[in-house]
């Protein structure tokens, strides 16, 4: 028979403190993810506009999205976007890793430089300022028609260019993957390196020999933290283009949000929490299909 | 012991959780507690709530130098006042001061004032009409209330018309019945000013050019004059927001429907709506009208940054802007500061004297998650009919349709503002020159706008566009009408 024990000595209990200790966060992952989540899987089998009760209407949200032409636009510019911009940032994210990572005096100076379009990087008034620079009268085509005289009024924010703006913004903004890389960089063994200069491999060989191979589970975790960062961008598209022209750059989040909280008219929450379902296994398709690679081409000790 | 340890772990979640719903409790059950809460603090001024008042004898308006009805503010006990609108930098400037000049009067009533944009407004609200946490005094609009009459988020407020509480025997009974909802013919909304179509247009710019801008313009004459603007300085125009129904509600008065939008459907036939997208596709095949790619690269959503008043190129800017009159003091605030006079007259139309008509520029509402409800009625009277209110609200939000604030504020308001006796005039003018305004929309038309009209406007302000507008005419019908049918 075993013993009552006070409550002190309960609490004692190595398993009941590391529950109590973890209590905040399981309490705001069911307030703040469980709970909505399941809501919106329910919401997505409704017509609910949020004024109103919701109504059961089963499937139709999900057969309606696929006979929905701007469902079809934003999930392609969702996916140009993020096919291309993020293995763009990576790589950038990687050059200047390379560059920074040999330690002279202002390489901390340079490292919080090249840091800081990241931490303001998601922010309202880079996003404003991104908007100003490549207006027709703007500072880009200030500075380029200097060297191209033709360049004075270009229009940016064409159909083909506008979702370039935004590339461009989300490369700009390597910093986290960029520090990333250095940490790893300064985790290679240099008796590696000085191996490799006794066999007479050249800097370029080092590169492709030593060094990118043992930061391929970096290049991996970066590609798979980004993609999935590319696939949830919101802001930019919201803030710069408000996914003009003709939704060139209609980001699959703004879609979602014009769903769920219209300009005019009654909220189609209902559909809108079906785009994000659709989202979800879209994300998880994708990152499946990255780990499934993982096996190929990432270098595991 | 493990299930003990999940016991005690669930028992905690759910203490904690209950804990929480507690706390919002209040807010999501507001109509008991705004019975509650009245009564507990103005237990001595048994002020008569204004349903207990007999419907047919209006109380003695308060002795208060605002005019505010029949219900004391002051007994109201410390509370703050929810107040939500959107607009522009004059009208949250001019509100703020009105409600200021409130609060200097009844220390004791306090404002929480939240000032959007259209676009954030109604998402904003939206989801405050979820929760329950709307501000007690909402802004709405004449084409949507309805909307929000039928989610209940609405205070009905016809028995404080019929106690006197709020006395709109000032207004004409024309503009009364535009806040009736079409269900239930009560009052849910009040007319905060008058306003009508406008083109606001760069009177300095022309006046250089020695363009002479008639009103009443047909759409041919508006044409010659945007050409010629375009040969001889470059500048052109920006049609016009294009996720909106105003300019095809416009055209469709024009060929004498009285509205565009309908319970079943859109008025306009394919064919109307064709040469509706001919008029775009010419212009921007003749360079005078701005194209899809030249609109995403202006601002359009805030007046300072609109292409009449900003942009340091001709190429970016616009001689006129399609808008409202009551706008045109926020349009010409932001010309004046660039130097720019600014000139006003009727939107351009083949028929402008039957398009054009005179409208609630918006509405005060008061909404049901109000914990005052007789407070908030007195402050929406305060708004409607108090002179110094409306000189200190500058006629922004429209010409006040209360006839003797109007006329007791022109002399005080057209000194600090010089606009306003030139919209005053436009109103009178388009009095003469317009017919009746069509009813309040139905739903589905705001589903119109951002689906079906943003996207083939685009199209059709495309030069590479591979429609015609014969196909543009065609699919704006069959889209809207499927929308109605779907609703």
């Amino acid at each position: 028979m075993e013993k009552k024990r006070s409550l002190r000595q309960r609490l004692g209990d190595e398993h009941v403190a590391g529950y109590i200790f973890s209590l905040p966060f399981i309490i705001g992952f069911l307030m703040f993810m469980l709970i909505p989540m399941v809501m919106s899987l329910y919401l997505s089998f409704c017509k609910y506009d949020i004024q109103n009760p919701a109504t059961f209407i089963g499937l139709k949200n999900y057969i309606d999205i696929f006979h929905d032409k701007s469902f079809w636009k934003a999930l392609r510019v969702t996916c140009y976007y993020a096919l291309i911009g993020t293995p763009l940032k990576v790589i950038f994210a990687l050059i200047v890793a390379l560059i920074l990572a040999r330690d002279t005096k202002l390489t901390g100076f340079y490292r919080a430089a090249y840091y800081l379009p990241s931490i303001i990087g998601g922010s309202v008034a880079v996003a404003i300022l991104w908007r100003r620079m490549f207006e027709p009268t703007g500072t880009i085509n200030a500075i380029l028609s200097v060297v191209f005289p033709g360049m004075t009024n270009f229009n940016w924010f064409g159909e083909k260019s506008a979702i370039w703006v935004l590339i461009v913004l989300t490369v700009w903004q390597f910093g986290s993957s960029m520090l990333i890389f250095l940490s790893a960089l300064k985790q290679i063994n240099r008796e590696l390196y000085e191996a490799a200069m006794v066999d007479g491999a050249n800097k370029w060989k080092q590169f492709w020999k030593v060094t990118l191979p043992l930061l391929t589970p970096t290049v991996f975790f970066n590609l798979v933290q980004q993609t999935i960062n590319s696939f949830l961008a919101f802001t930019q598209s919201k803030l710069i283009t408000d996914g003009q022209p003709k939704d060139s750059t209609l980001f699959y989040t703004l879609y979602v949000y014009r769903k769920a909280f219209p300009n005019m008219g009654k909220s189609q929450m209902g559909y809108a929490s079906a785009l994000a379902w659709i989202m979800l296994v879209i994300i998880s398709c994708v990152t499946a299909l990255l780990f499934w690679s993982r096996s190929k081409w990432v270098y595991e000790d | 012991m493990k299930r003990k340890a999940i016991s005690i772990l669930m028992a905690s979640v759910l203490a904690l959780t209950l804990a929480a719903c507690g706390g919002s409790t209040p807010a999501a059950s507001a109509e008991p507690a705004a019975e509650a809460a009245p009564a507990e603090e103005a237990a001595p001024a048994e002020a008569a709530p204004a349903e207990e008042a007999a419907p047919a004898e209006a109380a003695a308006p308060v002795d208060s130098e605002l005019v505010v009805g029949t219900y004391d503010p002051a007994s109201a006990g410390d509370v703050t006042v929810g107040f939500g609108w959107w607009g522009n930098q004059v009208r949250d400037e001019v509100t703020k001061a009105a409600t200021d000049y409130f609060t200097s009067v009844y220390p004791n009533v306090k404002f929480n004032l939240n000032a959007q944009t259209w676009n954030d407004y109604w998402a904003q609200m939206t989801s405050f009409s979820s929760s329950d946490t709307l501000p007690d005094l909402m802004q709405q609009d004449y084409a949507y209330f309805e909307q929000w009459v039928e989610a209940g988020d609405l205070l009905d407020l016809t028995p404080y018309v019929e106690s006197g509480a709020l006395d709109l025997s000032k207004l004409p009974e024309s503009i009364v019945d535009t806040g009736r909802s079409a269900t239930d013919g009560h009052i849910y909304a009040v007319c905060a000013g008058m306003n009508a179509p406008a083109l606001s247009y760069n009177k300095t710019l022309t006046d250089e050019l020695g363009i002479e801008i008639p009103d009443n313009m047909t759409w041919d004459q508006f044409v010659d004059i945007s050409k010629e603007i375009y040969e001889k300085s470059g500048v052109g125009v920006l049609f016009h927001n294009l996720n909106s129904e105003n300019p095809i509600t416009y055209y469709a008065r024009g060929l004498g429907h009285g509205a565009l939008f309908e319970a079943e459907g859109v008025t306009v036939t394919p064919e109307e709506m064709e040469k509706f997208y001919q008029r775009l596709q010419d212009g921007v095949k003749d360079g005078w009208l701005f194209s899809t790619e030249k609109c995403a690269s202006v601002d359009m959503a805030t007046i300072p940054q609109s292409p009449l008043v900003f942009g340091s190129d001709p190429s970016v800017r616009s001689w006129c802007a399609f808008n409202f009159s009551n706008q045109y003091v926020a349009f010409a605030n932001a010309a004046e500061a660039d130097g720019i006079e600014l000139g006003i007259t009727s939107w351009p139309e083949d028929n402008p004297t039957k398009a054009n008509y005179l409208k609630p520029s918006q509405f005060f509402s008061v909404t049901t998650d109000t914990q005052n409800p007789d407070l908030a009625v007195a402050i929406l009277n305060y708004l409607i009919n108090d002179p110094q209110a409306n000189t200190l609200l500058r006629a922004e939000r429209g010409i006040p349709a209360n006839s003797e604030v109007a006329a007791a504020i022109a002399d005080e308001v057209s000194k600090t503002d010089a606009t306003y006796p030139i919209i005053v005039n436009y109103l009178d003018f388009v009095a003469e020159n317009s017919e009746t305004i069509f009813p309040p929309l139905p739903a589905y038309a705001g589903t119109v706008n951002t689906d079906v009209i943003q996207h083939l406007s685009e199209e059709a302000l495309d030069p590479a566009t591979s429609e015609t507008p014969a196909t543009l005419g065609q699919a704006f019908v069959d889209e809207a009408n499927a929308i109605a049918a779907d609703y």
